[in-house]
């Protein structure tokens, strides 16, 4: 219990610092934000002055950093910040607004490909491992490396050629400012999904497969057959929960690369998540949006390493005698 | 049977999001440059340029084959003997989208808007010639100038320009009425805008049911887009996307009237003396820049005059690379042994670099040393351009008046060669205010050849926008702001 409250505080600190961190950049960057809103205008100190006092860029930094951590904590990440002259203008959207249907979107198509992904690759790891050496274990290891080897957006782009363009299957790129409904979803989902699975599964696979041939080889395998247990026994009840902690970890870690893939999917399929938010908020020059988001996507992050932690200690008992 | 069914019912719920009006309806993305503020407000910052140019009008408009122009929503135009004031006779039996009709005072009404003080327009720095619009006899309206300008017409080309409705500037973003030949259903910046025809549109019933603009950000995915038959126009495409593409498609290269070049600041230590500026300049291989730069349709060659290649003020001049006169002039300026500058970028525009490094290696043949650096993009513009004495620059596409008095007048804004000749300057205003159009043109033709002899400026080309157009939509090859979308076709 000990060990897990010590994950959790471990995590909430590494989330603290990330926002932190955020804050940090974004009042770092050069000029502020009204110079950025008013443009040509910013010569009119004046108006200058109006836009930094309506928008509370004139309060000193830490004051600022409080008023947008404790936002932070009840969902509040503020208002884009468009209308220099007006805090509540119809321009400045709620940035909270802004991101909920782009988060959707992206937990919709992360959840499902590591849905599909992670088991798949811990499936064929095993099998790789069984039958290891032989040309259907090179076959599955060769293929799965290729595909993470190749940038996402080339793996994209060969996708659409052959199920948009060739095959006519599914549209190549999404129509559209947010996901309305399910069949929506389901038209342009498959080849993202397919995208973000194929680059995760590599890793995993290969974990799984090097860490189920050392479950394999192990004693207690060895003394299991001796004994005449059937080998499905020694597989699924033996090998298997020794092989899994590390490859739980590993797809953890794996889920959150996938994050940092997903921008670059979402942006090649016009894909209406929160990688597409990020890059159209940073074109669109609207900081706080930018940093909403990235402070996100680090705390999705965290949280998937702070499950996969209590997971690993719930399926290895090694680590739970640690506590 | 059962996963038959469920088959069935997924694909069934894929069909009956497709479009059902796909097949009269034309496709094509913008890139999203304005983001979500992207609006219909044509004097707006964020104006969304593609839909601006459905469902609008101008008075006047391009001719298809030269940028003179062309009777719109007025049909007729004349002035005073001085040129200052214009009397345009307005098209009856006009109506906005709104059913309403159009008339003198919505004319009115949009220009005094434009030249508002209040008013955040950069329209306004292209009008500011108006001193008073109002309502003539007959369905008319007279434009008072502040200045001569025979060529006033030309300057209501500008894309901005639109007639909207009398007293609608608060709504006019949202609402997008004006009397073009497609009215907004839907306006979705992020995602998709939706037209739909305007069967009273005074220029004949447009051909397609609709146009729908979507927002796809991303280069590559429009492309993908297009390959797959999403979309059916890429607007702004380049040479890769062409091999990309292939054969299926046809390829429209446009001019644009934008340029780009390296700016000599003419009032400076290292390029005062005008030799050496020539000399910078005909060293060049101009074929050769476009080649490497553009792709071998990408651009018109341009012998450092910024009018564009389509305006009939154009002059015609002959700039062969010509290595031994460049020396020559270095010679007689006294840099025999050859010459060092430096010409610093940034990469804000892809062509700039290619631009500089062949421009770099022809230079060298004539004992120039070209040192490039590079800067970061975001204080190119404040800290760079204007303050270097050689830097990269960009222009769009701007008719030959306006672009000799927004770049080489003395004391503009945006005078990057510090171009300071009052001749010049005399003879700008002799030319804005001839209303002899032979004349017109021999003072601008003058002008010109004035730059290329000793202007500051290097410009060896002019872009050529790249369009691709699926087979089955016709669409005439103009650029997009002169185009009459109302004869686009799609079988």
């Amino acid at each position: 219990m000990s060990r897990l409250l010590s994950r959790l505080i471990s995590a909430l600190f590494a989330a603290w610092l990330v926002a932190t961190l955020v804050f940090v950049a974004v009042s770092a960057r050069p000029g502020d934000l009204c110079t950025t809103m008013l443009d040509r205008e910013v010569a009119d100190i004046q108006k200058l002055v109006d836009c930094r006092a309506i928008h509370g860029l004139d309060k000193p930094f830490l004051t600022q950093y409080f008023n947008w951590l404790s936002g932070m904590l009840v969902g509040d990440f503020g208002r884009e910040l468009r209308d220099p002259v007006k805090a509540e203008s119809r321009r400045n959207r709620n940035v909270s607004d802004v991101i909920a249907p782009a988060l959707d979107a992206t937990l919709r198509l992360g959840l499902i490909s590591a849905m599909i992904a992670i088991p798949l690759a811990m499936i064929l790891g095993i099998a790789s491992a069984l039958m290891r050496n032989r040309w259907s274990d090179l076959a599955i290891s060769t293929t799965l490396i290729m595909f993470m080897t190749i940038p996402e957006f080339a793996i994209a782009t060969i996708l659409q050629g052959i199920f948009a363009e060739w095959l006519g299957w599914t549209p190549a790129v999404f129509f559209g400012s947010k996901i309305s409904n399910s069949s929506q979803f389901w038209m342009i989902a498959p080849l993202p999904i397919a995208c973000l699975s194929l680059l995760m599964m590599a890793h995993i696979q290969r974990l799984m497969r090097s860490s189920m041939i050392d479950a394999l080889n192990s004693d207690f395998a060895r003394t299991a057959r001796l004994n005449g247990i059937p080998r499905w026994r020694i597989i699924l009840l033996h090998c298997l929960p020794s092989a899994l902690p590390p490859t739980i970890s590993l797809s953890a870690l794996t889920v959150g690369y996938l994050l940092s893939g997903v921008t670059v999917i979402e942006s090649v399929f016009n894909y209406p998540g929160l990688g597409r938010l990020l890059l159209n908020s940073l074109y669109d020059q609207q900081t706080y949006l930018a940093a909403a988001v990235v402070l996100i996507l680090a705390l999705m992050y965290i949280a998937i390493n702070f499950v996969a932690d209590v997971i690993s200690m719930f399926v290895d008992p090694r680590q739970r005698g640690a506590a | 049977m059962r996963k038959y069914f469920l088959a069935a019912t997924v694909c069934a719920a894929m069909i009956s999001t497709i479009p059902l009006a796909m097949a009269k309806t034309l496709n094509f993305a913008h890139d999203l440059s304005f983001g979500a503020e992207s609006n219909m407000d044509p004097i707006d910052g964020n104006r969304l340029y593609e839909a601006i140019i459905l469902t609008y009008n101008r008075l006047v408009r391009p001719s298809y084959k030269t940028e003179e122009p062309e009777a719109s929503l007025a049909t007729s135009w004349s002035s005073n003997d001085k040129a200052d004031v214009w009397t345009f006779k307005l098209r009856d039996g006009v109506t906005f989208h709104d059913g309403s009709a159009f008339g003198p005072e919505d004319v009115v009404y949009t220009f005094k808007r434009i030249i508002d003080p209040n008013t955040k327009s950069a329209v306004k720095a292209v009008l500011d010639i108006i001193k008073d619009v109002r309502a003539g006899e007959d369905n008319s309206v007279i434009f008072e100038l502040n200045s001569s300008h025979a060529d006033f017409p030309l300057l209501l080309i500008d894309y901005r320009a639109r007639i909207i409705p009398e007293g609608s500037g608060d709504t006019i973003a949202d609402t997008g009425i004006g009397t073009g030949p497609f009215k907004l259903k839907t306006l979705d910046a992020e995602g998709i805008s939706e037209f739909v025809r305007f069967d009273d549109y005074w220029d004949g019933k447009p051909q397609l049911d609709g146009i729908n603009v979507t927002a796809i950000a991303d280069a590559g995915a429009r492309q993908q887009a297009l390959a797959a038959g999403q979309i059916d126009l890429l607007l702004g495409a380049t040479e890769e996307q062409q091999n990309a593409l292939g054969d299926g498609f046809n390829y429209q290269h446009i001019p644009s009237g934008a340029w780009r070049g390296i700016v000599f600041n003419t009032q400076s230590e290292e390029f005062k003396d005008w030799r050496v500026r020539k000399a910078l300049r005909i060293l060049a291989d101009r074929e050769q820049i476009i080649k490497r730069a553009l792709g071998e349709n990408g651009g018109i060659v341009s012998c450092d005059d910024p009018v564009a290649p389509t305006d009939p003020y154009l002059a015609k001049i002959d700039c062969p690379q010509d290595i031994e006169g460049a020396k020559a002039l270095l010679a007689e300026a006294g840099h025999k042994d050859g010459l060092d500058i430096e010409v610093f970028t940034a990469p804000l525009d892809p062509t700039w670099a290619p631009l500089l490094e062949v421009y770099q290696a022809q230079a060298a043949k004539a004992g120039v040393k070209v040192k490039i650096t590079s800067v970061p993009s975001d204080g190119f513009w404040n800290d760079v351009w204007m303050k270097k004495s050689a830097t990269t620059t960009y222009w769009g596409g701007r008719p030959a008046d306006q672009i000799l008095n927004e770049a080489f007048r003395s004391g503009a804004k945006w005078n990057e060669t510090y171009w300071n000749v009052p001749e010049f300057d005399a003879q700008l205003d002799v030319a804005r205010s001839e209303l002899d159009p032979e004349k017109r043109k021999e003072d601008y033709r003058e002008l010109q050849v004035e730059l290329f002899e000793k202007g500051g400026a290097f410009i060896p080309f002019h872009l050529n926008t790249l369009r691709v157009v699926a087979k089955d939509v016709t669409i005439p090859a103009v650029p997009s702001a002169a185009l009459r979308w109302s004869d686009v076709t799609k079988n």
